[in-house]
């Protein structure tokens, strides 16, 4: 980050001095000069022709005359033309400091959210043994007091699941955070892109249960290879498939695609349900993000580490249904799709 | 005779509540607070499991396990750890543990993996005619991902 700054601010200072002294900043006073000489012409030239002479001490002074006006016009004109650059520098020169400041906010922000986020990871690292350990006894003691409950304490036996399936949410939360939290390292492997989907299909599928929705690939699925970790690529594609059914109505339709694109190779979810408003867009892969009550909100956010540590980049937008389509966009030069013989 | 599981954790609740979930299953549970005193009951008396947390002041679980395998490597060992990851687990498992359990837990995969461990421990004490040609138990609970170089087919 440091180097970022110091590369941004060391390129900074010959495109300012530019900005401020640009090399044709000279032009316009010689084009205000050559302007005044031909506007003192065509003065001339006018009384001339209204029939105006030029008479001092009874000669003709004519050509007095027209030298005075030349020169008169061309230094007004020259001074303008100068005042002009002046204006136009200094617009340009404010324009530059108020870029570079932008660019310096920007790389400080970017420096203060990686510093939270490393606070974070080790925050959540310290406190996962922390509250691990008590969530294990609370857990525990509920099953085990669940154990001694008569079976017709149906109240007791219900305020004991309530206590195991919260100990779960907390403990799915502290997972979430470690995983966040923790650094992405990648094992690239060649994995062809319809095993992924096949593989993260299989993953999610009890998910499915109860809502029919018709989660499949598209006919026209590029039979290609990616070059990716497997394990971490195939967490990606069950999360956005999840989160896709549960966005779906009742028989709704989940789409697995993957096309070359330029470039780059795009894999993506799409699905019918309402999609994602071009507002939230932006936002969704931010961490602690969510449009549902009981979401932690890095899911996504997760989804987005691990494709940029594999140098792509993931996208929502539109599907053809009206729904969202999650795209993830892996770099053709190490994520070469080739076809499968 | 019921089988005994020697449990160990320096948190005294979390050994507890695991003592009382295997009690409800039928097992003689003794718990400790520290590894050397797990492994000095070991040598004086019967053990048929051990569940160990990991992180623990002293002897660790890692530590405690090592010396259970040179000194009884046909007791099983379960790792309990709070630092639930992927390569704790590989490495749990090439130390040898039987399996490796994260916090918080559910008693009853606990007892199933505590009731697997029995099993096993048994089987391992026939003789092989009996018990059949078996795996390591490494094989079976081998988290190992084989790096490949990209390319690799």
């Amino acid at each position: 980050m440091s180097s970022e700054n110091s590369q941004s601010n060391g390129a900074s200072s010959p495109d300012l001095a530019q900005a401020i002294a640009p090399p044709g900043r000279v032009l316009s006073k010689w084009i205000g000069a050559a302007l005044g000489l031909l506007a003192s012409i065509i003065d001339t030239a006018s009384l001339k022709w209204l029939g105006t002479s030029f008479v001092i001490n009874g000669h003709d002074a004519l050509t007095l005359t027209a030298a005075w006006f030349g020169v008169s016009f061309a230094v007004l004109g020259y001074l303008l033309g100068d005042a002009i650059d002046g204006s136009r520098r200094e617009r340009e020169a404010t324009r530059l400091i108020r870029d570079q400041i932008e660019t310096i906010n920007a790389s400080r922000a970017k420096l203060v959210q990686h510093e939270k986020l490393a606070a974070l990871g080790q925050l959540a690292a310290a406190i996962a043994h922390e509250v691990r350990n008590p969530l294990a006894v609370i857990r525990s003691a509920a099953q085990n007091l669940r154990d001694t409950v008569p079976g017709d304490n149906s109240d007791a036996r219900r305020a004991c699941s309530f206590i195991t399936d919260e100990t779960d949410r907390l403990a799915s939360l502290i997972n979430s955070l470690l995983a966040f939290a923790r650094p992405v390292q990648i094992s690239p492997a060649r994995v062809p892109v319809a095993e992924l989907f096949e593989r993260a299909l299989s993953l999610a599928g009890d998910l499915n249960s109860g809502k029919h929705v018709h989660v499949r690939c598209a006919p026209d699925l590029d039979q290609g290879v990616v070059n990716a970790d497997s394990e971490l690529m195939c967490q990606v594609f069950v999360g956005l498939v999840a989160n896709a059914i549960e966005a779906v109505p009742y028989g709704g339709d989940v789409t697995l695609e993957a096309r070359p694109r330029g470039r780059e190779v795009e894999l993506a979810v799409a699905d019918s349900g309402p999609g994602v408003p071009l507002e939230l867009r932006d936002r969704v892969f931010e961490p602690f993000f969510t449009t549902r009550a009981e979401g932690v909100g890095l899911g996504l956010a997760i989804a987005r580490q691990i494709v940029e540590a594999h140098g792509g980049r993931i996208e929502v937008g539109a599907s053809a249904s009206g729904g969202a389509r999650f795209a993830v966009i892996l770099p053709r030069t190490s994520f070469g799709v080739t076809a499968t013989a | 005779m019921n089988a005994r599981v020697l449990i160990v954790d320096d948190q005294v609740r979390v050994a507890e509540v695991i003592a009382t979930a295997l009690a409800h299953a039928g097992y003689q549970c003794e718990t400790f607070s520290d590894g050397a005193s797990a492994l000095r009951a070991v040598e004086e008396r019967s053990a048929d499991t051990v569940v160990t947390d990991w992180k623990m002041g002293g002897m660790d679980g890692i530590e405690l396990l090592r010396e259970l395998r040179r000194r009884r490597p046909e007791l099983p060992v379960i790792l309990l750890t709070a630092y639930g990851s992927v390569s704790s687990a590989v490495a749990a498992m090439r130390e040898g543990a039987f399996d490796y359990i994260t916090k918080p837990f559910d008693n009853e995969e606990l007892r199933a993996t505590v009731a697997r461990a029995g099993d096993d421990a048994t089987r391992s004490r026939e003789p092989l005619s009996a018990s059949g040609n078996r795996q390591p138990l490494f094989a079976r609970y081998d988290y190992r991902r084989e790096p490949q170089e990209p390319g690799s087919a």
